[in-house]
């Protein structure tokens, strides 16, 4: 899904110019540059990257050719007609020396950044009265349902390409980024790490909650798949800050996204309850997540996923909550919390929820990871998963990326045997762990 | 899982026990959990406890907890209401940072 198109964005659909910090032009936006290459450098520039750095001119109507005569005369630009190709079916790449291309049927001329910040055509220029056309607007990126997300991995990876080329890391992080492009049609490091592909097991008949900022419900690569949704924060479920949908995606997004996009998700047949505990701005109460316990508990999910953590000392609330859920067959696993070296965190610390750290690739405690009350551990340092349209996925690190990995991994142990639920999975988990040379305090019983 | 920055802190320390608000009658309250013992219907507790001044969240039947605000010199009264096992108040909100904090 998603990404970008290089058709002239429709005004009636493109959103507000005054949102994005990224709607100056672009000199390498030419007319006929394409698609990925604009994404990349828009995601370069930083912002939001929904402008191209192209714009686009509006005439009056029936003024084309009258704008046309005045762009070519007043500023010298050198205009392509759409009317030049056949059936005016434009090739944009086969425009390349010009600064302009006019689709007359729509009244419409699309401009290079580089021109139009020659000639001063941006957004802010004013208009006279008797001028051939109404505005000049930024071009925006379309993102459509349905699109190939290889588009945007070959997006980030050509805006990854020439970061380390302008950095100077040419040689070093050419090997990294070769990594990188294998893994894209392979799983990612942390599923490889936890031994996942490997699994015969993928979730199904197994219920997964994870309380987070909810979930992109309309994400392409969750098409198809059983999910329940709640919101406890008076926000609908649909996750508009991309934490719930990454940890969702981690602990049970598919076995095989489209196109060339590694697998990130662990239990990908298990049934997704996804509990909104806290907000599009990241926050919630204890209240809150309680509540969100509360449902999925009643809702007779075998595993809890609670990537979200508070600095206090342990709660009796949680604990309570907790052995309330292992009575009823379920596992609440929570995130650490990242202030390491400083404790672990409220739910994490009561006894009754099993507390994830992270590790990195090389199976070293991450630094941000917090100790002392640790059961296990889980990949959590530049974690690769799922993230809300458009952008579709992204690379993320905390003890929040570790908690879905077990979760998931708890899903699968559940599907074994009826008999694994609570207590017995918890105690399969830390049994099953692959140790770690560092102190338990750090790691707990190793990694998932 | 945050990685809490100074001004993110403060802000949040601000919600905190934030969750003070004043009641119709003007005292400050706070956010608290009512933990029940097992030994009582939920509903009949929340009863109680809304009868005593505390403002009823949620009852949560799957976690035996009552979720609400009450002010704080009321705590030691509403464990005494029949079936309550403990009244705790809340931690400070959680807060994972704004979309693309670098760690979460």
């Amino acid at each position: 899904m998603a990404t970008k198109r290089k058709r002239p964005a429709s005004k009636a659909t493109a959103p507000d110019p005054a949102s994005s910090d990224s709607a100056g032009p672009d000199s390498a936006a030419h007319v006929s540059t394409g698609a990925d290459e604009l994404y990349a450098a828009a995601l370069e520039r930083g912002g939001d990257a929904l402008t191209t750095g192209r714009f686009l001119m509006t005439f009056k109507e029936g003024a084309a050719d009258a704008g046309v005569k005045a762009l070519q005369s007043r500023s010298g630009l050198r205009v392509a007609h759409a009317r030049d190709f056949k059936d005016q079916a434009v090739v944009m790449a086969e425009a390349a020396g010009a600064d302009a291309i006019v689709f007359p049927e729509i009244n419409v001329a699309l401009l290079g950044g580089a021109a139009a910040a020659t000639h001063g055509l941006t957004a802010e220029m004013s208009m006279a009265a008797d001028d051939p056309f109404h505005s000049v607007d930024p071009e925006y990126f379309v993102f459509a349902t349905g699109v190939n997300p290889s588009d945007y991995m070959r997006g980030v990876l050509h805006t990854a390409q020439m970061i380390v080329r302008d950095l100077g890391w040419e040689e070093e992080g050419g090997a990294a980024l070769a990594e990188v492009g294998v893994e894209v049609a392979g799983v990612t490091w942390g599923l490889t790490a936890c031994r996942v592909p490997p699994s015969s097991r993928d979730g199904s008949g197994i219920q997964v909650a994870v309380l987070d900022t909810g979930f992109d419900l309309g994400h392409p690569e969750f098409a198809g798949r059983a999910i329940t949704s709640q919101t406890f924060v008076g926000q609908p479920v649909q996750d508009l800050h991309g934490h719930g949908t990454h940890t969702t995606g981690t602990a049970c997004g598919p076995n095989a996204p489209a196109g060339a996009v590694q697998r990130y998700g662990v239990a990908f047949r298990a049934k997704i309850f996804s509990g909104k505990v806290l907000t599009n701005a990241g926050n919630g109460t204890q209240a809150q997540s309680l509540a969100g316990i509360n449902w999925a508990i009643a809702n007779k999910c075998a595993v809890i996923s609670m990537s979200l953590g508070a600095k206090a000392g342990v709660q009796p609330s949680y604990t309570s909550a907790g052995q309330a859920a292992l009575n009823a067959g379920c596992l609440i696993v929570a995130a650490a919390g990242n202030s390491g070296p400083g404790p672990t965190e409220a739910p994490a610390n009561s006894p009754t929820i099993m507390s994830v750290a992270a590790v990195d690739i090389n199976l070293k405690q991450a630094p941000f990871s917090c100790v002392g009350k640790v059961e296990i551990s889980g990949p959590g340092v530049n974690v690769f998963s799922s993230f809300p349209r458009p952008g579709l996925h992204t690379t993320m690190s905390g003890t929040s990326m570790a908690t879905p990995h077990v979760a998931g991994c708890a899903a699968l142990w559940a599907q074994t045997s009826a008999n694994l639920r609570g207590p017995t999975l918890r105690a399969k988990l830390i049994s099953t762990a692959k140790a770690l040379p560092f102190p338990a305090t750090k790691v707990g019983a190793g990694l998932v | 899982m945050p990685v809490k920055k100074t001004a993110t802190k403060k802000k949040t320390a601000k919600k905190t026990m934030a969750t003070k608000r004043p009641t119709a009658a003007g005292s400050p309250t706070e956010a608290m959990v009512v933990i029940a013992n097992g030994d009582r219907a939920m509903d009949e507790i929340a009863r109680d406890l809304h009868a005593a001044g505390f403002q009823v969240g949620d009852v949560l039947e799957a976690i035996g907890q009552v979720t609400g605000h009450a002010p704080a010199n009321l705590k030691s009264r509403l464990k005494k209401i029949r079936g309550v096992q403990d009244v705790t108040g809340a931690h400070e909100d959680f807060d994972i940072g704004p979309p693309g904090a670098p760690v979460s």
